[in-house]
């Protein structure tokens, strides 16, 4: 974090290291970046058969079988978060290609639960 | 028993509440770096200005071992007081005396205060430092908070309220300081937020520690909760003391006028800003060579730093301060740079501060991050609240003011009184390079050599529109000032809007994209 400047007047001075290149509408421009915006998340297209944690949990029940066809809407296995146990279904109809995950696992976030085909 | 006896038997009750939770406690206090509660308010307040009401209150809790239980002051010091003879309300959590915790009578001597600070028309400062609910006392103690809350909002707008946060503030006791307009922390000692790491390592397995989830440099870097930051509690002190100096003591008070002093530049105004549209400068050196002393007080100083926000005076006249920062993100507009600017926007027209906007954007930040956190209905809270506001407005454009940044930022379409632009301003739809692309795509894509044809529409372009006269012929821009002219353009603008007086629609409250 930058020393506060508050009640100063002398000049602040860029430092030519920290300038980076900004795009906007056609043009580039010199400036700093900010510590959140270097941060900020990258877009991911979402692969609807890669079925994901939407919430860090624990694994209570597997509802589905590799090879096992299943339906949109369908339930794929019961996942609990904050004393809820929350359903995770199939966003598409397809084919169970391997379950990631097993009963009574704990995943983070993100984590691959369900391949479908 | 005498007068004399009973006056010495006050005396010593006294004694033994000024004492807090004991010596042991106060010792930890100390020890961890915090002044006691006693000390921090003696600190804030002019010497011998502070009146304690409340002393004796006891709470009345008699569940899981509290009978009997003595909790000095129930754990919280209230009164009035003065700050370079300004009168305030304030109250401070004592985290000796059961960790500050709060109970239905902490609470209730917090809200006979902030009633006090509303009916007296003075700001209210409260200094938190507490564990957060009093467990024991139950849904007593959720009764408290929400009695505080709901006098927050009440307040907001009519008495300037002040969250100082010298401890931990967790869970629902961080609503009271959101619900505020400026929030005060202090590196290392400040700790916000809503729940713990114990809670998150053990639910989510995240580890993390309080100080990266909720310390004072990631609340004023981070996420905005927090408007300043100091290194120890005595610049805090200092920081609430220039402050309270720059605002009017409520929403029917104009901020105290000082005496004028002109500013002290290290170099002509009209050096700041580089020719070149796309080299960065640091938007404050413009700010201070134009204020009064060139004394500019930033507010929420690390978070957001595209845009900068802040008070100033001109000619001892208190007005806030709006500029973009092309030295951080090219001074674009973003989710948090329009929600940080609106709500700043927003304090300055409640309570009677003219509002100054310095221009120079490129536009909207582009990316999918930006669309996909809302940057369609933030960026909308800035457009809102600037013609919401009624103050004086009055807006510098600088260099670049393109598109829809145009608009945002205090143009005459919403309401600015008076729009000054400098000689280098470029106020056009877009940027050279971007318009000579799409008008000019057939000509450009059929040329021998694109790229010389792109630079010589791109100097077309230029030409013709990177200036301010063809929005001064409009009479969008009122006059084009030589850069060394606008301290004096601001002050008469400032003077000569001193009895505006804008009626708007009778109306129970606006509907902002909060």
């Amino acid at each position: 974090m930058a020393e506060t400047k508050n009640g100063s007047a002398k000049e602040t001075r860029l430092d030519e290291a920290e300038l980076a290149r900004l795009h906007v509408d056609g043009a580039d421009y010199r400036t700093r970046l900010t510590r959140k915006y270097a941060l900020r998340p990258r877009y991911e297209r979402r692969d609807p058969r890669l079925v994901r944690a939407f919430i860090p949990g624990e694994v209570r029940r597997i509802l589905v079988a590799p090879g096992q066809r299943v339906q949109r809407g369908e339930g794929l296995l019961i996942l609990e978060a904050m004393k809820m146990q929350n359903e995770v279904t199939a966003a598409v109809d397809g084919v169970v290609r391997r379950v990631a995950v097993g009963s009574l696992q704990k995943v983070a976030k993100g984590e691959l639960l369900v391949e479908l085909e | 028993m005498s007068i004399k006896q009973k006056i010495q038997e006050l005396v010593t009750r006294m004694a033994r509440l000024h004492a807090g939770g004991g010596e042991k406690a106060v010792e930890k206090q100390v020890a961890s770096g915090k002044l006691t509660a006693r000390d921090r308010i003696r600190t804030l307040l002019d010497p011998e200005s502070f009146h304690e009401y409340d002393l004796f209150v006891e709470h009345k809790s008699r569940d899981f071992g509290m009978a009997g239980k003595e909790l000095p002051g129930d754990g919280v010091i209230t009164g009035t007081g003065t700050i370079s003879g300004f009168p305030v309300c304030v109250y401070a959590q004592d985290f000796t005396v059961a960790g500050g915790s709060l109970g239905l009578a902490h609470a209730r001597k917090i809200t006979k205060i902030m009633d006090h600070a509303l009916k007296l028309g003075v700001p209210l400062i409260g200094i938190n430092d507490s564990g957060g609910a009093r467990i024991q006392e139950g849904v007593n103690s959720l009764a408290g908070y929400g009695e505080i809350f709901y006098r927050n909002t009440l307040a907001s707008g009519v008495i300037p309220q002040i969250s100082v946060i010298l401890g931990p503030c967790a869970g629902g006791a961080v609503y009271s300081p959101a619900l505020t307009d400026f929030v005060f922390v202090v590196d290392q000692i400040s700790k916000m937020f809503i729940t713990g790491p114990e809670v998150i390592r053990t639910v989510l397995g995240e580890e993390i520690s309080m100080e990266e989830l909720g310390g004072a440099r990631v609340q004023a870097e981070i996420s905005g909760n927090a408007h300043f930051f100091a290194e120890n509690e005595t610049q805090c002190f200092e920081h609430i003391k220039r402050l309270i100096a720059f605002i009017p003591w409520n929403n029917r008070k104009q901020a105290d006028a000082f005496p004028p002093k002109p500013p002290r530049p290290d170099r002509p105004v009209e050096g700041i800003v580089p020719p070149s549209a796309h080299e960065p400068f640091d938007v404050r050196d413009v700010i201070r060579a134009v204020c009064d002393d060139s004394d500019f007080f930033e507010v929420q100083e690390h978070w957001a730093a595209n845009i900068v926000v802040g008070f100033a005076r001109l000619k001892g006249r208190s007005v806030g301060v709006v500029g973009n920062q092309p030295q951080v993100l090219a001074g674009v507009l973003d989710v948090d740079a329009a929600d940080k600017a609106a709500r700043f926007i927003r304090f300055c027209d409640a309570f009677n501060i003219p509002l100054v906007t310095l221009v120079d954007l490129p536009g909207y930040l582009p990316g999918v991050d930006q669309e996909h956190a809302g940057v369609i209905r933030h960026g909308a809270k800035i457009l809102y609240a600037y013609s919401e506001a009624t103050v004086p407005k009055i807006t510098v454009i600088l260099r670049k003011a393109y598109g829809g940044g145009y608009i945002a930022m205090c143009s005459r379409h919403l309401g600015a009184d008076f729009v000054f632009a400098w000689p280098s301003a470029e106020i056009a739809v877009m940027g050279p390079e971007g318009a000579a692309n799409i008008i000019f795509r057939r000509e450009i894509a059929a040329a021998a050599d694109p790229e010389s044809m792109r630079r010589e529409k791109v100097r077309e372009y230029q030409a013709k529109f990177a200036n301010p006269y063809i929005a001064a012929a409009e009479g969008h821009v009122d006059a084009v000032i030589q850069p060394a002219e606008t301290r004096e353009y601001l002050i008469h603008a400032i003077e000569v809007s001193q009895h505006k007086d804008e009626v708007r629609p009778r109306r129970k409250h606006g509907v902002p994209p909060f």
